[in-house]
C-alpha cells in the first residue's frame, strides 16, 4: 500500500509538471490549431533566464520568497517576450496558409531556439538552484511530499482555475473562444485578432517559463535539449485532454502522469512510455475528441 | 526561366559543392577527429577534442608530425550512429588515415564499419567490449579501459562491504546497458549468492525520476549500481536522497567526472566510481591541466587525458613509421612501443586495448573524488 | 509626378524603412541580452558578464531585418495581386491560365522524354565521377526521396498527418537486419520481406485510426513511432539499444561485391574504383526505387483508389456521401505509403551497416513530413525537391561547422514564411481552379497530371468558395485558396 501510495505520489507530480507545460500549449492550439512546437523551447528559455537572474539577484542579497518570486517575474517576461516574437516571425506570416506550413515553421523555430542556447550558453547541463524555501510543516510527509512537489501541485491548480476563469468570463477570453471557432467570422466581427493570437502566446509563454522555474528547482538541472521531451508529453497531453480544453490539459496530463508511474513501479521502467503510449491510443479509440473535447457535428 | 535558374542552383549547391571540395594542398599532415560536438554528449566530446588539441599543440609546439604542422579536420557525429557513419565517410574522403574517436561506443562501432579499415583509429572514450573483442576492426584501438574492468571492481567492493540486495539500474543507452549487462553476468558467474532485486533501464532526460525512486525503496536494496553518464545519474541521486533514501551508489567512470559533484552537490556525498587511475599528479599532466585552465577557463573534462594520451601515443608511432599511410606498420609500432603520454605510459595489446591502464574505486568526500583504501 | 523624388520623401522613405528595422535590432537584442551576455561558470557557480557579441548580433539583426521585410512586402504585394484578380473573376495571371512553371514547361514540352533520360542519364554517371563522401550522401538523399514520396501518399495526398512515419522505416531496416542476422537471408529476399512488414505494420496502424481525424490521428501515429522505437530498444532480440553490427551488404546474384569484382577491376583492368563496389552498387538500387517508387505513386494518385485519396483529403464527410469507402482508403492509404518506408529502411539497413533504435527517433518523423511540407504538399517533383534541401542542406552547412543547425533551422522557418505551399506546388490544384474557371486548358494540364477531364465533378472543386477569395483580399497568405489542405476546423469550444 505504501509502495502504491508512493507511485501515486510521483504520478501526482509527474503529471502535474505535464500540466504545467500542456495549459499553455492548449492555449495556443485550441486557438490557431498549431502543434507549437517551439513551446518547449520557451520553456527552457524561461528555465536558463531563471537560472541566470538567480546567479545575479543573489549575488545582490536576495534570498527566500522574494528571491523566487523575482527570479519567476524575470523569467516569466522574457519568455513572454521570446513568444511573441517567435509567434510575429514564424507564425504570423503564415496565417491562413495550409496548417502544415506553421507546423514545420514552428519545428524549425524550436531547432533555431535550441542551438540558439547551446552556443549562447552551454551544451552542458546546468545546476540549477533550489528557489524554494523551506516549508517546516512538510516534515511529517517529507518521505512522499516534498516542498517542491507542494508548489507544483498548487501552482497548476491556481493557474487551470485563473484560466478557466479568464476565458470565461474576460472580454479577451471571449474574444479568444470567438477566435477559436471560426478565424474569419471572429475578424468580421471586429475582433482585432493579432492582438488575440499573441495574447495567447504571451500567456502560454509566462505557463511555460514559470514551468520552467518550477521543474527546475524539482529537477535541479536543466538543459538546452530538455524542452524538447517535456513538449512532446504536453502535446500529448494536451491532445487526450481534448483541444482547446483548459482542465482537459490538467486531466490528460494527470492521466499521462499516472499510466507512466504506475507502468514503471508495477511492469517496467523500460516500458513506461510504452504502457503510456498504449493507453493513450485505446482512450482515443474511444473517446476520438479527447476526454473533456466535445464531438463536433461535420458539416459539408 | 527564372524558375528554371532557382532550380538548378539549388541542385548544385545541393549536389556538387562537395565533389570539389576535398582537393587541397598536404601542407600539413592532417588528423581526423570523429565525435560529439553538438547534441546531448556534446560535453563527452568536447572533452576528447580538447585532449587531442592540447597533444597537437604540443606536438606543433615541437615542430608538428613528419615536419609538418598538424591539423585538426574535425566532424561531429552527436553520438548518433548513422550520424557517425556519415561523419566517417567524410573523414575518409578527405583522404585522412589517422582519426581519433567516436565518442560514444555504438556511433563507434557504425563508424568503424563505415571506415572499413582504411584509417587507424584511437577512441579515447568507447568502452563497450565487443569493439576490440569480435577482432572485426584490426586498426582500431583505444586508450580508455574496457567495460568489462568496471563491473568486476564494483562487484569486489559489493562483497566486501557484504551487501546482499542489489539494484542495478541503467540508462538504456549503448555505453550503459552494457555496463549493466555485464555487472549481471559477472554477479552471476561469481557471486550467486547475492539478489539482484531490481534491473532496469531509466529514460534519459526525464522530467522526473521519482517513480525510479520508487521502485528503488520497494526494491529495498543496499546498494544502487548506476549504468550511464552523470548527467542522469546526478538528478536521479539528487530525487532518492530528497525522499530519504540512502542507498549506496557506484558508478562507472561516466560518473568518475569533477562535474558529477558539482552537479549532484550535497547529494554526490558517500557516492562511489569507478575511474582511471589518478594520473594528474605527474608535471606533465599538471602542465596539461594548467594549460588546460588557460584555454578554457575550466577543469578538463572527464576524457581529456585518454585522448590527448591517444594522440601522443599516435604521432610516437607515425613519426616512426615515417609516413601515415603504412597502417599496418603504425599498428605494429603502437603495440610494440611504449609512449610516456600525459595520461601514463601507452602501449596497446594485439586486440587493440590499452595496456595498464587501470581502473580504481572513488568515493565522494568533501566535494572530491578520493581513493577507497 | 517630380514632386515624388525630392530629397526629403527619399529620407523619409527610407526612414519609413529603417525604423522598423532600427526597432527590430533593438528588440533582438533586448531579447538576447541576457542569454548572450552572461556566462555562468559552473563549478563555483559564478557569473561573468561580456557585452562583446552583442554588436555582432545587431549588426545581423539590422541587415536580416531589411532583407526580411523587403521579401515580406514584396510576398504580400504577390498575394494581394493575386487575390484582386480572384475577387474580379480572374485566373491567377490574368486570363492566361495558370503561370507556366519550369515544370510546366519541362513537363509539358515534346522535349520531356528527353529531358528525363537526360537526367537519367546523369543520375547513372554521377557515382563514378564524386567521391565516397558523395555517393554516401547521394544514397541518403535518395533513401529519403522514396521516404518523402511514401509519407506523401499518406500526408499530402490522403490529408492523413502521420507523425510516426519513421516506424515503417525502421521496421524495413530491422527486418532485414534481423533476418540477415539470425538467419543469414540475403539482401534480394529481405527487401520484399521488408516492404511487406512495413504493409501490414501500415494496416495494423490503419485499424485503430478508422475514427481519428487531424490532430487525433497525429498523436497516435506520433504514439505508435514511439513504442516501435521503444520495443526495438527492449527486446532483447534486437540487441536493445547497443543494435545490430555487420549487416551484409547486398550482393550481386550471390556474388560478394567487395571480393572478387573489386579484385578484378583491380588487377586485371587497372581501374580503382577508390571507393566500395557495394556503395555503388546500392546507389544503383535505390535509384532504381525510386524509379519504381515515383512510377507506382503516380499511377496510384491518379487511379480511382488516389482520387478517393484527395476526395478523402478534401472532406471525409462529403467523400464518404459520394460513396467512397472510407475505410478501405484510410487503410490502403496507410498500407501503401508506410511500404515504401520499409523498402527504404531495407536499403539503409544494408547502407550504413549498423542500426539501432536512436536512428528512428521522433526527429526523423519530422525530418520526413519537413521534406513533404517543404516540398510542396502532394507534388512529387516538389517532395523529391524537399529530400534534395533536407538531406544535402546540413551537408552543406557542415562547413558553419557549430552553427549548423541554427541556420538548418533558420532557413525552415524562412522556406516555409516565403514559400508556405512549398517549392513546389501541386498542379493537382491548378486543374480543378482551371476548370471552374471556365478556362479550357484541358488538354494541356492533362498532358501534365495525366487526369481524365471527368474530375471535374469531383467534390475537392467545393471547397473553393468565394469566401475564401474575400479573407484573401484581408492580406491572408495564400495557402487556403490554392486548396492544399482542408482549412483547420474550429477547435471545440474553451472549457464551456
Amino acid at each position: 500500500m505504501t509502495y502504491f501510495l508512493d507511485l501515486f505520489m510521483s504520478g501526482l507530480t509527474r503529471g502535474s509538471i505535464y500540466a504545467l507545460i500542456a495549459l499553455g500549449y492548449t492555449m495556443v492550439y485550441g486557438i490557431i490549431a498549431l502543434i507549437n512546437f517551439a513551446h518547449g523551447e520557451i520553456y527552457m528559455i524561461g528555465a536558463f533566464t531563471a537560472l541566470l537572474a538567480s546567479l545575479v539577484l543573489s549575488s545582490l542579497g536576495l534570498t527566500g520568497w522574494g528571491l523566487l518570486f523575482s527570479v519567476a517575474a524575470i523569467a516569466a517576461i522574457y519568455s513572454a517576450m521570446y513568444g511573441w516574437t517567435v509567434e510575429r516571425i514564424a507564425y504570423r506570416p503564415l496565417r491562413g496558409a495550409s496548417r502544415l506550413a506553421p507546423l514545420i515553421s514552428a519545428i524549425g523555430m524550436s531547432f533555431f531556439l535550441q542551438n540558439y542556447v547551446q552556443l549562447a550558453q552551454t551544451p552542458n547541463f546546468m545546476l540549477f538552484p533550489d528557489l524554494i524555501p523551506q516549508m517546516p510543516f512538510l516534515k511529517p510527509v517529507a518521505g512522499y511530499l516534498n516542498r517542491t512537489q507542494v508548489m507544483i501541485l498548487l501552482f497548476t491548480i491556481v493557474s487551470m482555475v485563473a484560466l478557466t476563469f479568464y476565458i470565461k468570463y474576460t472580454k479577451m477570453g471571449m474574444a479568444m473562444r470567438a477566435v477559436a471557432q471560426d478565424i474569419t467570422m471572429a475578424r468580421l466581427s471586429g475582433v482585432n485578432i493579432d492582438r488575440v493570437i499573441s495574447t495567447t502566446f504571451i500567456i502560454g509563454s509566462v505557463l511555460a517559463a514559470l514551468g520552467g522555474v518550477l521543474i527546475g528547482c524539482s529537477m535541479r538541472q536543466i538543459y538546452f535539449h530538455m524542452g524538447f521531451l517535456a513538449g512532446m508529453k504536453a502535446f500529448t497531453a494536451a491532445v487526450l485532454g481534448g483541444i482547446g480544453s483548459i482542465p482537459g490539459a490538467v486531466i490528460g496530463a494527470l492521466i499521462l502522469g499516472f499510466a507512466e508511474s504506475f507502468a514503471a513501479g508495477y511492469i517496467s521502467s523500460s516500458y513506461r512510455d510504452v504502457v503510456a503510449f498504449i493507453i493513450l491510443i485505446i482512450i482515443l479509440i474511444f473517446r476520438p475528441e479527447g476526454i473533456m473535447g466535445q464531438a463536433q457535428t461535420q458539416k459539408v | 526561366m527564372k524558375t528554371v535558374v532557382k532550380f538548378l542552383a539549388i541542385f548544385a549547391l545541393a549536389f556538387f559543392l562537395p565533389f570539389g571540395a576535398s582537393a587541397q594542398a598536404q601542407e600539413t599532415t592532417r588528423i581526423g577527429y570523429g565525435g560529439a560536438l553538438l547534441g546531448d554528449l556534446a560535453s563527452y566530446g568536447l572533452s576528447n577534442l580538447y585532449g587531442l588539441e592540447f597533444a597537437v599543440a604540443q606536438a606543433n609546439a615541437k615542430g608538428g608530425l613528419l615536419g609538418k604542422p598538424i591539423e585538426i579536420v574535425q566532424e561531429d557525429d552527436s553520438c548518433i550512429p548513422d550520424n557517425a557513419a556519415k561523419a566517417a565517410l567524410k573523414l575518409a574522403s578527405e583522404n585522412l588515415t589517422l582519426i581519433l574517436g567516436h565518442t560514444c561506443s555504438g556511433a563507434t562501432r557504425s563508424a568503424l564499419s563505415a571506415y572499413n579499415n582504411k584509417v587507424i583509429m584511437i577512441s579515447s572514450s568507447a568502452t563497450e567490449i565487443s569493439l576490440t573483442d569480435d577482432g572485426a576492426s584490426p586498426y582500431f584501438f583505444r586508450t580508455t579501459p574496457r567495460d568489462d574492468e568496471q563491473p568486476r571492481l564494483q562487484l569486489n567492493y559489493i562483497k566486501q562491504k557484504g551487501f546482499k540486495k542489489i539494484a542495478i539500474l541503467h540508462d538504456k543507452g549503448d555505453y550503459g546497458s552494457a555496463l549493466a549487462l555485464s555487472l549481471q553476468a559477472n554477479i552471476k558467474e561469481q557471486a550467486p549468492e547475492l539478489e539482484i532485486v531490481l534491473f532496469e533501464g531509466v529514460t534519459t532526460g526525464e522530467v522526473s525520476y521519482e517513480d525510479v525512486v520508487s521502485m528503488l525503496r520497494n526494491s529495498q536494496a543496499e546498494v544502487m549500481v548506476w549504468g550511464g553518464y552523470h548527467s542522469d545519474a546526478s538528478k536521479l541521486v539528487i530525487q532518492m536522497r530528497d525522499k530519504g533514501l540512502e542507498t549506496v551508489v557506484i558508478g562507472p567512470d561516466g560518473l568518475y567526472d569533477q562535474q558529477f559533484i558539482t552537479m549532484a552537490g550535497a547529494a554526490a556525498e558517500g557516492a562511489l566510481a569507478t575511474g582511471q587511475a589518478d594520473i594528474s599528479g605527474t608535471d606533465a599532466a599538471k602542465a596539461a591541466i594548467a594549460d588546460h585552465h588557460t584555454r578554457h577557463q575550466e577543469e578538463p573534462g572527464t576524457y581529456f587525458f585518454y585522448a590527448a594520451g591517444a594522440a601522443q601515443a599516435l604521432f610516437a608511432a607515425v613519426e616512426k613509421v615515417g609516413n601515415t599511410t603504412d597502417l599496418d606498420a603504425i599498428k605494429k609500432r603502437l603495440q610494440e612501443d611504449t609512449v610516456e603520454t600525459v595520461m601514463g605510459p601507452v602501449r596497446f595489446d594485439a586486440k587493440g586495448d590499452v595496456i595498464g591502464a587501470k581502473f580504481i574505486l572513488y568515493e565522494v568526500k568533501d566535494g572530491k573524488f578520493v581513493p577507497v583504501n | 509626378m517630380s514632386s515624388n523624388f525630392t530629397a526629403s520623401n527619399i529620407g523619409r522613405l527610407v526612414w519609413s524603412e529603417i525604423k522598423p528595422a532600427l526597432l527590430a535590432t533593438f528588440w533582438i537584442c533586448l531579447l538576447a541580452f541576457p542569454l548572450m551576455t552572461l556566462s555562468i561558470n559552473p563549478t563555483n557557480q559564478t557569473y561573468s558578464f561580456s557585452m562583446a557579441r552583442i554588436p555582432y548580433l545587431a549588426g545581423g539583426t539590422f541587415a536580416l531585418s531589411i532583407i526580411w521585410r523587403f521579401f515580406l512586402k514584396r510576398r504580400s504585394f504577390q498575394v494581394i495581386t493575386k487575390a484582386v484578380h480572384q475577387s474580379e473573376g480572374l485566373p491567377e495571371d490574368l486570363t492566361k491560365g495558370p503561370k507556366p512553371t519550369w515544370l510546366t514547361v519541362v513537363m509539358g514540352s515534346k522535349y520531356r522524354r528527353q529531358g528525363l533520360i537526360v537526367l537519367l542519364a546523369l543520375m547513372v554517371v554521377l557515382p563514378f565521377i564524386s567521391n565516397p563522401y558523395s555517393v554516401n550522401v547521394l544514397i541518403t538523399c535518395l533513401i529519403y526521396v522514396t521516404l518523402g514520396l511514401g509519407l506523401n501518399v499518406v500526408v499530402g495526398v490522403s490529408g492523413l498527418l502521420n507523425l510516426g512515419y519513421i516506424a515503417f522505416y525502421a521496421i524495413g531496416a530491422y527486418t532485414y537486419a534481423l533476418l540477415n542476422h539470425y538467419f543469414g537471408l540475403s539482401f534480394w529476399i529481405c527487401l520484399p520481406l521488408g516492404g511487406l512488414t512495413a504493409t501490414l505494420m501500415g494496416l495494423l496502424l490503419g485499424f485503430p485510426v478508422i475514427r481519428l481525424s487531424g490532430d487525433y490521428l497525429a498523436i497516435v501515429t506520433l504514439s505508435f513511432g514511439e513504442i516501435t522505437r521503444l520495443v526495438l530498444n527492449n527486446l532483447n532480440i534486437t540487441n536493445g539499444p547497443r543494435g545490430i553490427s555487420y549487416i551484409k551488404p547486398p550482393g550481386f546474384f550471390g556474388l560478394d561485391l567487395n571480393g572478387a569484382p573489386k579484385d578484378f577491376l583491380v588487377n586485371y583492368l587497372g581501374v580503382d574504383p577508390g571507393m566500395d563496389v557495394f556503395k555503388v552498387f546500392i546507389y544503383f538500387i535505390i535509384l532504381a526505387l525510386v524509379i519504381l517508387t515515383i512510377v507506382c505513386v503516380f499511377r496510384l494518385e491518379n487511379s480511382r483508389l488516389g482520387r478517393a485519396w484527395l476526395a478523402m483529403r478534401e472532406d471525409e464527410v462529403a467523400c464518404q456521401a459520394m460513396g467512397i469507402n472510407r475505410t478501405r482508403a484510410k487503410l490502403t492509404a496507410f498500407a501503401l505509403g508506410s511500404t515504401w518506408a520499409g523498402l527504404a529502411g531495407v536499403v539503409f539497413a544494408s547502407q550504413i551497416t549498423f542500426i539501432n533504435p536512436a536512428s528512428f527517433s521522433f526527429l526523423g518523423s519530422i525530418l520526413i513530413l519537413s521534406i513533404v511540407v517543404l516540398g510542396g504538399m502532394g507534388s512529387i517533383p516538389g517532395v523529391i525537391l524537399g529530400a534534395i534541401v533536407i538531406t544535402a542542406l546540413p551537408e552543406q552547412l557542415r562547413f558553419f561547422s557549430q552553427y549548423r543547425m541554427l541556420l538548418f533551422g533558420a532557413l525552415m522557418v524562412l522556406m516555409m514564411v516565403f514559400r508556405p505551399e512549398g517549392l513546389i506546388k501541386s498542379t493537382r490544384v491548378v486543374h480543378m481552379h482551371t476548370l471552374k474557371n471556365g478556362n479550357g486548358n484541358k488538354t494541356k494540364l492533362e498532358a501534365l497530371t495525366g487526369a481524365p477531364p471527368e474530375r471535374a465533378s469531383s467534390p475537392p472543386a467545393a471547397s473553393q468558395s468565394p469566401g475564401q477569395a474575400n479573407s484573401q483580399a484581408n492580406g491572408q497568405a495564400n495557402g487556403l485558396a490554392n486548396g492544399l489542405a482542408k482549412p483547420p476546423q474550429g477547435p471545440t469550444g474553451e472549457s464551456s
